[in-house]
């Protein structure tokens, strides 16, 4: 790729990222947020050579353990902070629907533990609670879509089995990503210039997947939504990124070891 | 008003049965792009560790879910079986 071609591809890129962020940012999700604070460190960590790897790890815990103690010693002072200022108006910053999302997710478990092995059906959960288990803290007028927890979610929708395969699409994701990432550091490979392409697609790809389950923790998309879709696409670019890498990787030199065998990528 | 306990060692045996579908689907996915027998594929070091962490995962999450003594001992005495087999794959595969 070369001349107006890669300027072009460049401009679009950054366009995209600058959408995006302006997005996320307006869309006030406190879980998206925490996301992104968590993804970001892990991807520098992962980019750095493994030396600076161990020293930024050890700064980073140290940083937490701090920040932590910072906040439990001066907890009560935080909350009137944040709860009693402006910024409490703000439904990104505000607390106060952490008690609400504790009761949302015990009703969750409920239902899990009467809908094991079917789940109660996709988007039923916001029919059945307020009949089978009403809520206290939050008003029978407000809608509650979701469980607000992921895995929580495709458990109530599909019952433990579908919890137990939506688990294993992550995990396999993740697998595949590990894949690919062990792939362009093989020395015949690193030479080409698909290694930094493919790596690059890799942490992006991946940072998004984990940046999707922490937000998964605390909010969600429903497995039928609209907006689930790119999840999917997500999952599907990874997949053909892998058989992409694969293709490559197997064809490319019979000294590189093929995915998943015993010396291997797969390992 | 939730029992964290409980939860904590449901989402482990949950976790553990996800290991091993995530393994038999990868094995399954590498068989058929590499034209190999499903058997040979799940044969890969990769697969072994994945299975045998996940069946750690799962009699943990069954040993903390009991309430009968003798029946943790046995879900505590397999999970130590699969870690040491854990153990033996991940020294198979860096050898």
């Amino acid at each position: 790729m070369r001349g107006w071609r890669l300027v072009g591809v460049i401009i679009l890129c950054l366009a995209a990222t600058f959408f995006v962020a302006a997005v996320f940012l307006l869309c006030q999700s406190r879980g998206g947020y925490i996301a992104l604070a968590l993804t970001l460190p892990v991807l520098v960590i992962i980019e750095l050579p493994r030396r600076w790897r161990w020293y930024t790890l050890i700064a980073l815990v140290v940083l937490a353990i701090v920040l932590g103690f910072l906040v439990a010693t001066h907890w009560e002072a935080v909350r009137i902070w944040v709860t009693g200022s402006n910024l409490a108006a703000d439904p990104a910053l505000s607390l106060n629907t952490l008690e609400g999302r504790l009761e949302i997710w015990s009703r969750a478990i409920y239902g899990i533990q009467d809908f094991p092995f079917t789940g109660m059906g996709m988007n039923t959960f916001r029919k059945v609670v307020p009949v089978l288990y009403p809520l206290f803290t939050i008003s029978p007028d407000i809608d509650i879509g979701h469980a607000h927890n992921e895995f929580l979610q495709a458990a109530l929708d599909l019952g433990i089995p579908g919890i137990i395969a939506f688990l294993a699409l992550y995990i396999g994701a993740f697998w595949m990503l590990a894949d690919i990432w062990k792939a362009t550091r093989h020395p015949f490979l690193n030479t080409e210039r698909w290694s930094l392409i493919t790596r690059t697609l890799a942490i992006g790809l991946g940072g998004g997947l984990l940046a999707h389950l922490l937000y998964g923790l605390t909010d969600a998309v429903s497995l039928g939504a609209k907006p689930g879709v790119l999840f999917w696409i997500l999952l599907g670019l990874i997949v053909g990124l892998h058989r992409q890498a694969q293709a490559h990787w197997v064809v490319g030199d019979s000294n590189i070891p093929a995915a998943g065998t015993e010396k291997g990528l797969g390992e | 008003m939730i029992d964290w306990y409980s939860v904590g060692f449901g989402a482990l045996w949950i976790l553990g049965l996800g290991l091993v579908t995530a393994a038999l689907s990868f094995a399954n996915y590498l068989a058929s792009q590499q034209k190999r027998r499903f058997r040979q594929a799940l044969e890969i070091p990769a697969c072994q560790i994945m299975i045998d962490l996940g069946l750690v995962f799962f009699c943990l999450g069954l040993a903390g879910g009991v309430s009968a003594v003798w029946e943790r001992l046995l879900w505590t005495f397999l999970a130590l079986i699969f870690a040491l087999q854990t153990w033996q794959a991940r020294k198979k595969s860096k050898a």
